[in-house]
Formats: structure tokens, sequence, C-alpha cells
């Protein structure tokens, strides 16, 4: 809360002021009150007319202090270049005030028939107190120096304003026609306390903290996700953990700064910081990192997106590279992990090294897209080839989800039908197994379908039925460029065919 | 226990959403018309026959495969493990085939460039041209309806009907707008080389050749599109890059300029192809080159030299070898449809129905009963 004292002492006034004694003693007063560190005096003596803007401009002051003669015709006077008084129109000055209003809440117009200035006052600042008539200095520096000692004490305006009143009463002086307290509509006297920190305040002291944060907490997030290859996952989550929760501090501390500005916990938090709201720098910069490390945040799923079309150069080009394919897949999920694509990528290309992580990635595809057929048909496929009862059924119940989808791509129905055809086989559900690998061969209208002419051999053979020679023999002839025919089916139907065909 | 009783409901359910799908019917294995994925190139040893069979079909006897023979999706190709046997797809490269029984080891449809321009099974556009045992006037025979490389081509015509020694023929070269280019009078001869002292033909320019003897001319060959386009500057390249790359297959030399002769026939230079192929029909006799040479002479009109190429293919063909029948057959019965032979026609058709419908491709069969009704109305009007 600052206090700018402006003083004015013209020499050509009879009567001479003991301002030097007012500063010292107001000063003195507010450093005895319990909240003198929220108080900063600011003297500016001999004020000139000149010199007013300036001061009100650098200063930026929450309560303004005249101490000097008022004009009986309304209006402060100031000095000359020579001392001399010059008196100030009182609607200028009001007009002054209401421009560079800022911060100030409370004009004190400590002079002689103070009251008519403070009365064009009254509009624009929230509380103005001036004197009826002339007031002698000593009365007048006894009333600042309570005024302001009740407001150092946590005293509301009105309560500072009639201590100070008591206080001249209690010395014996007349205050019938002294001091006043003008109220602008609006405002509450009663409630209005200068030495608590306004809300605003408070919560503009916290702001770059709360940014800084939140901005650190992105940026080792964001970080995480394109470096964490190679660096110690414990490390980096321990770093994490510490910024987030910082920034869950600060927006806490915030919300109650907002709610209680003056809580003794915010109060103890911000200790030196003073609740300098003005100071923008911190905020500024803050607030600029943020922006950075939010845009970059937002546009992870497209460095996501690249990192996965990165991946499938590798893995389609003429000579594969199987590692890195793998390894922009993983960068991709690590930059988006509710991306199913890139896990359905990632889990394929290690499908033949490491089933078990290759079924962890389908299952995450699932849960991510439930509509991603192809994860539903690998993952089954992998539970089949586990070859346990139990992983037969979760392929069946894998498969029979994927078709509740009613997948409409011709290719994608074969597929479900020929692993279900599949699932059936090794659950020695023979009937079931033919008729889904019919439906899959009928669904081959073009040719193809050698996969589920190998397994429909098997099929027929195991229930002793005619017809296995012309599935081996599909098998074998429509076999290459199917990428779904297991070796060895195709090595049992060569067999077959060799043998002159099945039963 | 649970799962057993289920199992019989399951099974009941399942039947009955296939048969309100309509799915019941489960369709015959068929074969589409863009099945065939490349060609026999190359069989070690020759003698004896048999080292690679192709089984054509589940209810036919497997067949000798000869070197240039097709390879549809489906085909069950067998290799003698004491053999060694090569297939050339469709993306110019080689596969060679393991001992036993397999698919066809190229995964795409062929090209024209590998597989002849007939591969797909399809019949050939054939165009109606003149009759050139007629001799109702000099034909012109290449280069005609075709690209070109040679900038210096050959140039054949047929002679007219009792032509004697001492039978003038004036050759003229037209250039575009007609304008004349080049002339020169022979006497008693059916072929001229355009000569090294003349300037070049130019690159990517249109030309066409007329013949003219006694008042007759091969203008009164009414058929569309007789000129020859010289291939441009770059087609001229490519087609170089690809003709090293056959040869860097490194096959024997036969099958390299069989290579060669189908990648000139698939890029529309079809007199250099024409060239190619007479001359290797002098050493390779395999029906895949008689019946291109058949393809190639069908589609710049001469349907008579056709006629007489698939009839020489269908006598080297073997008589199980149905795809090899029914495609040649096929093929002939459009030549004699041109050349106004319906009986001919009519009979060609008939027996490659009969051999496709042997090989169980509905597909073929359809599209050629389509034909047989079309050929039918067509005779009618006549």
């Amino acid at each position: 809360m600052k206090i700018l004292f402006l003083a004015a002492n013209p020499v050509d006034v009879v009567s001479r002021l003991r301002i030097d004694e007012e500063i010292r003693e107001i000063s003195q007063k507010i450093r005895l009150g319990t909240h003198r560190d929220h108080f900063e005096l600011v003297p500016e003596l001999a004020v000139r007319a000149g010199d007013l803007q300036a001061a009100l401009l650098r200063h930026q002051p929450d309560i303004v202090h005249f101490s000097g003669h008022c004009s009986p015709s309304g209006g402060i006077m100031l000095e000359d270049e020579n001392g001399n008084r010059k008196l100030v129109d009182r609607e200028a000055l009001a007009k002054l005030f209401s421009i560079l209003k800022g911060n100030i809440r409370l004009v004190v117009l400590n002079a002689c028939y103070g009251n008519e200035q403070a009365e064009a006052f009254a509009n624009t600042i929230d509380f103005t107190i001036g004197m009826n008539t002339a007031i002698k200095d000593k009365d007048a520096t006894l009333f600042a120096v309570h005024f302001y000692q009740s407001l150092a004490f946590g005293c509301s305006v009105k309560e500072a304003f009639d201590l100070a009143l008591n206080q001249l009463n209690l010395e014996g002086i007349d205050v019938a026609q002294g001091p006043v307290l003008l109220v602008r509509d609006g405002a509450n006297a009663e409630r209005s306390r200068l030495a608590e920190p306004s809300r605003g305040a408070v919560a503009g002291a916290f702001l770059p903290w709360l940014l800084g944060s939140i901005t650190l907490s992105l940026t080792t997030d964001i970080l995480r996700r394109f470096l964490s290859d190679g660096w110690p996952d414990i490390a980096v989550n321990i770093v994490l953990s510490v910024f987030v929760l910082l920034a869950i501090v600060a927006v806490a501390i915030t919300i109650l700064s907002l709610i209680r500005p003056a809580n003794a916990l915010v109060m103890k938090v911000a200790g030196s910081r003073g609740f300098n709201a003005r100071n923008q720098r911190p905020v500024i910069l803050m607030g600029i990192g943020l922006v950075i490390a939010l845009v970059v945040w937002f546009y992870l799923p497209t460095f996501a997106r690249y990192y996965n079309e990165r991946g499938a150069e590798f893995q389609y080009r003429e000579e594969p590279d199987m590692s890195r394919a793998r390894k922009s897949y993983e960068q991709a999920v690590r930059l988006m992990p509710s991306y199913a694509q890139a896990h359905y990528n990632l889990a394929a290309v290690q499908e033949d090294l490491w089933p078990e992580k290759s079924m962890e990635e389908y299952l995450l595809a699932i849960r991510y897209d439930d509509h991603i057929y192809p994860a539903y048909n690998n993952l089954a496929r992998l539970y089949i080839l586990k070859g346990r009862n139990d992983d037969y059924e979760s392929a069946l119940s894998l498969l029979r989800q994927a078709e509740d989808l009613a997948p409409q791509d011709e290719n994608v129905q074969y597929s479900l039908d020929k692993n279900l055809g599949w699932a059936n086989y090794a659950l020695r559900h023979y009937a079931m197994a033919e008729l889904y690998l019919r439906r899959a061969i009928a669904l081959r209208t073009e040719g193809g379908g050698a996969a589920a002419h190998c397994l429909l051999a098997y099929v027929l053979k195991e229930q002793g039925k005619a017809g296995v020679a012309d599935e081996c023999f599909d098998c074998v002839s429509l076999a290459p460029g199917e990428k779904d025919v297991e070796a060895g089916w195709l090595s049992d139907a060569q067999e077959c065919l060799k043998k002159g065909g099945g039963k | 226990m649970a799962n057993t009783l289920l199992q019989p409901l399951r099974l009941a359910l399942v039947i009955l959403i296939f048969v309100s799908c309509g799915i019941g019917v489960v369709i015959a294995q068929s074969h589409d018309t863009d099945s065939i994925l490349g060609r026999v190139i190359l069989i070690e040893p020759k003698q004896p026959k048999g080292a690679l069979k192709v089984k054509q079909g589940k209810r036919v006897d497997p067949v000798n495969a000869v070197e240039g023979m097709l390879v549809r999706r489906g085909y069950l190709l067998i290799l003698n493990p004491t053999a060694r046997a090569t297939i050339i797809c469709g993306d110019g490269y080689k596969r060679e085939l393991a001992p036993g029984p397999q698919g066809c080891p190229c995964t795409k449809s062929c090209t024209p460039e590998v597989c002849g321009i007939r591969y797909d099974g399809s019949t050939i556009s054939g165009t109606r041209g003149p009759d050139t045992d007629a001799g109702l006037f000099p034909v012109v025979i290449s280069p005609r309806k075709s690209m070109l490389r040679n900038l210096r081509p050959t140039i054949r015509w047929a002679p007219i009907a009792g032509a004697k020694d001492g039978t003038t023929y004036s050759v003229i070269l037209f250039g575009e707008g007609m304008k004349v280019i080049w002339s020169r009078n022979v006497v008693s001869g059916t072929w001229l080389i355009y000569p090294d002292k003349e300037p070049s033909l130019t690159n990517g320019q249109t030309y066409k050749v007329v013949v003219t003897s006694n008042g007759l001319s091969s203008e009164q060959d009414h058929s569309p599109g007789l000129g020859f386009t010289a291939l441009t500057a770059d087609q001229a390249r490519a087609l170089a890059d690809d003709e090293t790359k056959r040869k860097q297959l490194k096959l024997p030399e036969t099958q390299t300029r069989f290579l060669i002769a189908n990648l000139y026939a698939g890029r529309e230079l079809y007199a250099e192809a024409i060239e190619q192929l007479q001359e290797l029909h002098t050493t390779m006799k395999e029906p895949a080159l008689t019946g291109m040479l058949g393809d190639l002479y069908a589609t710049i009109g001469l349907n008579r030299e056709a006629a007489k190429w698939y009839l020489e293919t269908l006598g080297v063909t073997p008589a199980d070898d149905l795809e090899g029948m029914g495609a040649t057959q096929k093929s002939l019965a459009q030549v004699y449809e041109n050349l106004g032979i319906y009986d001919k026609a009519m009979a060609q058709l008939k027996e490659a129905i009969k051999a496709y419908r042997r090989l169980g491709n509905r597909a073929i069969v359809r599209l050629l009963f389509n034909e047989e009704r079309r050929l039918e109305e067509t005779r009618r009007r006549q």
C-alpha cells in the first residue's frame, strides 16, 4: 500500500506548517502497526503544479495524502518556482485524479477548507477526507497520525476515520466542523481495510508462479515424451511429479488468495513478494513460456502421426528396416499414448520377435479404437498360436467382439471368418469351423483365400469328409503373396498333395 | 459342460445367419480374367518333358509345361526335384521355382510387356483388314498400325495377285499432313530398307507407307490407323532401359530375345516385335511364340496372317493344355469372324468354351457365351 505524501508549504503564507513533523509522526505510527509491512510512505515535498502528474505516474500510489493549504473558495495551494503559493483549480485537479486514478483508493486532503476539493474527488475516488473549515496545523497532524495508525493496525477506513476524530475529541478539540469522510457510491468504508491486500493484487503476485509451474510441468512432460528413450524412467517421473505437485500447490494458493487474500498462509507464502502485481515482466515471460509449451503439447498428435508414417516408410520400403520402424512406432505411442494405429503398427512389427509385447500393444490398439479390426484378428492369431484351450477361447471371444461390430469391408469379413474357423478348429468345434471357413471362402469370389482353404483341409480331414485334396490344391496354389498362410499349413498341404490328398 | 450344451445352439444360430444372409451357396473357385500372373520362361532340362507340370484346375490332369506358357493364379506348379524352372512375373523379374507342388510365385497380375498383348485372356482387339491371300491390291505388311523404334525401318508389302517378275511397285513414304517425304520404285521385290543416305525419320513423328502398282494402291485398304509413329526420344530411352533389364536376367539368348519381343509388343512396337519373333521362330517353336505372332498380326489387322499363326499354335499346343488351346481358339474365332468365315469362327468358339468349361473357369465361359450370342447375331445379319 503506497502512500504518496504530497506537501506544499508556500513561503508567502503567514502560517508555516510543520510538514516534516507530520511525516515523521505518520511514519512512526505506521511502523507500530501490525500491518506495517503493507505500507510504504513516499514523500514529495514543495510540490508544484507541474510535479503532480509526474508524481502520480511515477509512484502509482494507493493513498494520496496532501498536506498544505487550501483556499476557502476550494482548491489546494501548491508552490510556484519561487516557493510562493499557487492555487490549483479544483475541477482541473479532480480531472487529473480521474485520469490517473490507477490504484488510488483514498485521498486525504489534510488542509484547511479541503472539503470543497474533497467533494470534487468523491465521484472518482472510493474514499476522500477533507476539512470543512480552517484547522490548526497541530490538530491536522494529530488527525492524520492517528488515522494512519489505525489503518496500520488493520482497521477499516471508517473505523480509522472515527478513531482519528475520537483522538481529537480526547484532546479536547472541537471536531464539529472538522474532518469529513466522503464515500463514493458503491464503496464501503466500514468494510474496506486498506492494510489487507486486494484479491487482484495477491492473485497477481502468484500468477508468475502458477504459470511457471504449469509451464515446467508441461515442458517436462513434452521432453519426457520426446527423449525418454534412454532416460531413466524413474528419474523423469520423479522430476515430473515434483513439477506437477508445484503446479497443483500454485493453483491451490492462487485460488485461496482469490477467496481470502488476507489468509495467513497466503501472506506467509507471498512473503517478500509484497503482492507487487504491477511487475508484469515475470507474468509476460511465464505466459509466453506457457503458450509455447501449450502449442507444442497440442501438436504432440501431429508429431506422433509423423513418427507413425516414418515407421511405415521403414517397414514397407523395398528393403525394410524393422528395427527403425519399431523405434519410430515406439516414439509415436510415447508422444500420443492413445494413438491406436501406432499401437497396432508397433504390435505388428514385433509380432514374431516378442509376441507377448505385441499382444499388449494390440490390446492397447483395441482399447483406443474398438473398430481396428486387424488388431482383433492379429491378436486372436497370437492367442491361437499360444496353443492352450484358454487362449483359443480368448481368441474366439475377441473375434466375436469384432464380428459384433459388423465390419463392412470384405477383406476384414474374410479375415474374421477365417480366424473364427481357425479358433473353432483349434477348439475341435469342427462343424462350426467348417461353416466359418466356407463363408470366408465364399467371400473370395475373385480367387484367393488360401489360408481358409488350408484350414478347411484340416477340418474336413478331422471330420472324415471328402474334398481334402481340393482344399490342399487351393491352399498350395493360392498361397503365394498371401501373408496369413502359416508355414506349417502350407507344408502339410504340399504333403497332402504329394500323397494324393487327404483322407 | 455349459460349453458343450451351448455348442449345438451356437451352431444352429450360425447356420441361421448363413441362410438368412443368403450366403449358403459356396461358390466354386473361379478365375477372374486378370488372374494371369506370369510366364514360365525357362525349364531345365528340356528333355524328357515333364520336369515341370502344371495343374490348371482341380478336376484336370497336370500338363507338361513348356517355355513361354502363361500361369494363372490358382494353377498348381509341380517341379520335379531334379529339375529347375524359372517364372517371369509382370514386374519383369524372374523367380525360381522350388521343388514340389506350389502356386505361381508372382503375386500381381501380369503386364502385356511380359505376358503378351493377349495376356489377360480376353479377346484381343483384332480389326478387319484386307485378305493378303486375295492380292486385290498391294497390302503394306510392315510397318502398319505400330509404334517404331528403328528410324530406318524395313518396309514390307504383300504382292498383288498374279504378280510376275518385273512387276514394279512404287513405295511412297508420307509424313504428317500427307506430305511426301521419300519414294522409290522397286522391281519384283516385296521389301526394302529405308536407305541410310536419306535423312532418318524423326522421333515422335507419324508416317504412312503407301505402295502402288499397276494402278492399284495399298490405300484401297480402308482400315483405320495404318500409319506408324516413331518413338519419342524419352520413350526410346525407357525402352532401352527395360531391354537392358531383360538382358540382365541372364537367361539364355532365345529366352531373352523372346522377352524383348514381348516388351516390344507391350509398347505397341508391333512391326519390330513381329520381326524379332519371326527370326526367333527358326529356333523356338513353342506355342507361346507362334501364338504371340498370331496376336500381333490380328492387332495390326492382317487377319489371314494371324489365322495362319494361330493354326500353327494349335498344332504345337499339347491337347491337354486346356488353357493354351482355349485361349488360341478364342482368338482364332475372332480372326475368322473378321475374315467373314463365320462357320469356322463359331466352331473355334465352341471348342474354346469346351476347354474353359473343363478348366472350371466360369468367368471366361460366361464371356465366351456372350461372344457366341453376338457372333450368331452377326452371322444372321450377314
